[in-house]
């Protein structure tokens, strides 16, 4: 009795597909650029927040979602580039962006190193070694008092707004630490959606997907899983560094293993493997807590908060399996239809096909297509599914 | 690929031109007009603004909003507490008792304005702290800030309430640092500052072992205890006693400090001066100074441990351990007694019926009674029920809580005397009647500030 329901057919790469892309390019950054105009600034100070947590959820998400490999140490290195920023900017008189130059290298190496005992692991046994050095950071930190400031805390962390008109406003501070955030996700988003439609990703996933073949296939699984660690951990540590200019104060609890509990759980929820759902989840890891604390505020008796924050985070696992973004995603499914692009045998030279790279990504299967993507194999017309 | 690098490239293009061409909405946004203070009122109550607001160190031309304009209808208080997250348990029973003592206290302060408390969540962290304390600036426009726990806390509303002249009457804190009225004027603070409490401890060693004596220091690894150890190491500089042995023990640990007492113990120390953070810790460690047969001639504990369910669980073990009270606890055996304690009790029952009342409600009563206190000497004053008022009055009062132990006084005389709290009661647990038993009251009133504080 039901009538199909009208959908519009969006023919892949074609001029409605990228007009559509673009349409919504644009209004990303434009959002981007009207937020502060349209918002308070606590609200921005708030989505500046939750958009910290964004940038170290794309780098978790790179090694848990993509590469399938579990972190329970990423708040340790989230707290590895706040410090390196905090010392180095406080006691050293270095500047902000140097310091945090040295937390990506520096994070990039730690990170590297952690993921060599963790090579011949998987699963579990890899959130194990990792356990470790999400439990060893704030205690180090307690232990290293004198360069930490340990419990107290380390204070007066800053970077002041360049001296413009834009930043010149009684509230400049607060603008100046959005874009500053905003412009790390942007380049974190980047480094990861590159990273990952390139080859090197596609061999990050074949070893996620089916470590023996993509072993055979020929993807270098201890140059792949050290570089994704570290990389990983490198956009971790971006983070802490915008962590610690933002807030200028530095408490050993607020790198704990709870934060990287929270970070988990918002990949999930924001959608794992995806280029826009760590974007959600730092949302949700942030704003879960605070709305959880305003509903409790309203009866100050039943403390029920804690109640709340658990509900919330069971209802949003419940209804949506595929996370925020499989919601949007199902949303737009109802409006529009994509038809994948028909692939077509190509014979290309060797060097011109390196350059297409992104194209493979996109061809039926997408980013999870194997290395064997890069074969020029005939396809027929009605394969749909991966090679 | 080409064609997409193009379009990105206009389209970042397009959004730095419009940037540029765009005024800067960071002027536009929240904080309120700037209007120049001393606008309304008479000239007398202006020139005596400017007056109180220069001895202050208080530029009013920075003020976003007003401060010396008369507050009037209902006046905003905003809050931050941990009501979410691990330290919810310890620190959410505060706003009952801030509740309460709101709902009490308009009803019977005779003041022409009424007060109302918003209280955001913090999860005791600092940076949401921050957060919070923006949002209740900026969003809900609240006049003041009062209570915010912990002195890392503390300091992330400090500089906000600087900017945004919103004055925090009082911070929850011990800390030294954050007693900071040079640089933050529009920052007071309330409760015992862990300098004075360790200042009790040399006092009382002073006049016990007059030819000195050997200690053993334990402290936390928290916030707390690094300024125990930064108090204990000053007071004891130039005297006779010598801290033999140092040991720390973490917030965390659940496991009794066996390792510490016989590192202390073989130290050949006599003196035990120990602040354990708050919690189970407090017992386990006299239990474990028993076990070890270690018998020191005095065993000074942190007044954060003086709770008597903290030491209850301790039994005979706790005989003879000291502690310097300042918290009126509602279970104590005088409290039926006193009548002052008595009817803030009343007052929480009435306000907030059915919650459970212990010494943090109390204490969260008695902060917002400071708040009353300098409102109504505000009131009272040439400066008037304004927001300068009531700081200036916070920073220049003497005033006496039930909430605290009898003879124990807030006061304060800028800039002299910026440390609220000084005096305390020196108590030795009587394991049998479960209850503490006091000693003497050591009162170093005007003598710590620059100590207890940030030296100016």
């Amino acid at each position: 009795m039901s009538t199909p329901r009208r959908r519009i057919t969006v023919v892949e790469d074609s001029m409605l597909h990228r007009g559509l892309r673009l349409v919504r390019a644009a209004a990303v950054v434009g959002l981007v650029y009207a937020l502060p105009y349209l918002v308070e600034p606590f609200r921005l100070s708030q989505i500046t927040g939750a958009c910290t947590y964004a940038i170290v959820i794309v780098g978790l998400n790179l090694l848990s979602g993509f590469g399938g490999q579990v972190s329970l140490g990423h708040a340790a290195f989230f707290g590895l580039g706040a410090y390196t920023t905090g010392i180095l900017t406080t006691k050293h008189g270095v500047s902000a962006p140097v310091s945090f130059i040295v937390d990506i290298v520096l994070a990039f190496v730690v990170g590297a190193l952690v993921a060599l005992p963790a090579l011949r692991l998987k699963g579990i046994y890899v959130a194990l070694v990792t356990l470790a050095v999400g439990l060893i950071f704030p205690a180090l930190v307690t232990k290293f008092a004198s360069l930490t400031g340990g419990a107290a805390g380390l204070f007066g962390v800053e970077y002041g707004a360049p001296n413009t008109a834009y930043f010149g406003g009684f509230n400049g501070d607060t603008l100046w630490h959005y874009w500053l955030v905003m412009i790390g996700l942007g380049l974190s988003c980047l480094v990861v959606r590159n990273l990952v439609r390139s080859r090197f990703g596609r061999g990050v996933v074949a070893l996620r997907d089916n470590e023996a073949a993509a072993i055979v296939m020929g993807v270098r699984r201890t140059s792949v899983r050290a570089v994704t660690f570290g990389t990983s951990a490198a956009i971790g540590s971006l983070a802490g560094g915008l962590f610690a200019v933002t807030n200028g104060i530095l408490t050993p609890t607020a790198f704990s293993l709870l934060l990287t509990l929270y970070l988990l759980a918002g990949m999930i929820i924001g959608g794992t493997g995806t280029f826009w759902g760590p974007i959600f989840g730092g949302f949700i890891v942030y704003y879960v807590p605070v709305w959880a604390g305003d509903l409790s505020s309203v009866d100050s008796g039943s403390n029920l908060a804690g109640v709340f924050l658990g509900a919330i985070i069971i209802v949003i696992t419940f209804v949506l399996r595929s996370g925020v973004l499989g919601l949007l995603r199902a949303a737009t499914g109802l409006v529009f239809v994509l038809q994948p692009r028909i692939p077509t045998h190509t014979t290309r030279a060797p060097a011109e096909h390196a350059g297409e790279a992104g194209d493979v990504a996109r061809r039926p299967g997408g980013p999870t297509s194997t290395p064997a993507d890069d074969l020029d194999v005939p396809v027929r017309p009605d394969a749909s599914s991966r090679i | 690929m080409s064609k997409k690098l193009v379009v990105r490239a206009l389209a970042t293009l397009a959004v730095v031109t419009t940037t540029a061409a765009c005024s800067s909405p960071s002027s536009g946004g929240g904080g309120g007009k700037s209007t120049p203070a001393g606008t309304s009122g008479t000239s007398s109550g202006q020139s005596a603004a400017q007056k109180a607001a220069a001895e202050l160190g208080i530029d009013l031309s920075k003020c976003p909003t007003d401060i010396t304009k008369p507050l009037s209808g209902t006046v905003k208080i905003g809050g931050t507490l941990a009501l979410t997250g691990p330290v919810a348990p310890a620190l959410a029973p505060l706003l009952v008792g801030e509740k309460a003592a709101v709902d009490d206290l308009n009803a019977t302060s005779g003041l022409p304005v009424k007060f109302s408390l918003t209280v955001k969540d913090d999860q005791f962290a600092p940076d949401k702290t921050a957060v919070a304390a923006q949002e209740l600036m900026q969003s809900d426009k609240v006049d003041f800030m009062s209570g915010t726990v912990g002195t890392a806390n503390v300091a992330a509303v400090e500089p906000l309430a600087q900017k945004y002249c919103v004055p925090l009457i009082p911070g929850n804190a011990g800390g030294a640092s954050v007693d900071n009225p040079k640089k933050y004027p529009f920052t007071t603070l309330w409760g015992s500052p862990s300098y004075v409490d360790v200042k009790g401890w040399f006092q009382y060693l002073q006049e016990k072992f007059p030819n000195g004596a050997k200690v053993a220091l334990m402290t936390a690894n928290t916030d707390s205890g690094l300024n125990y150890l930064a108090a204990a190491n000053d007071l004891s500089k130039g005297t006779k006693f010598q801290i033999v042995s140092k040991t720390t023990l973490d917030a965390t640990d659940t496991n009794a400090p066996s390792s510490q007492v016989t590192t202390m113990k073989a130290s050949g120390a006599n003196v035990l001066l120990a602040s354990v953070s708050p919690g189970p810790q407090c017992a386990s460690l006299v239990n474990e100074v028993a076990q070890h047969g270690w018998k020191p001639d005095a065993f000074l504990i942190t007044n954060s441990c003086s709770t008597l369910a903290l030491m209850k669980p301790a039994g005979a073990a706790a005989q003879g351990v000291m502690t310097n009270l300042w918290l009126n606890d509602p279970s104590s055996a005088s409290a039926a007694s006193d009548a002052g304690l008595q009817k803030i009790l009343a007052a929480i029952k009435k306000y907030q019926p059915g919650q459970p009342i212990n010494g943090s409600t109390v204490s969260g009563y008695s902060v917002m009674q400071v708040f009353f206190k300098a409102a109504q000497q505000a009131a009272q004053s040439n400066l008037g029920l304004s927001r300068l008022g009531i700081l200036y009055a916070a920073w220049h009062m003497t005033f006496q809580t039930a909430a605290w132990v009898p003879g124990l006084v807030y006061s304060m005389d800028f800039p002299n005397d910026v440390v609220n709290l000084e005096a305390e009661q020196l108590s030795s647990f009587d394991a049998k009647a479960g209850q503490w038993e006091k000693i003497k009251i050591y009162d170093f009133n005007g003598q710590t500030t620059g100590k207890a504080s940030v030296p100016s």
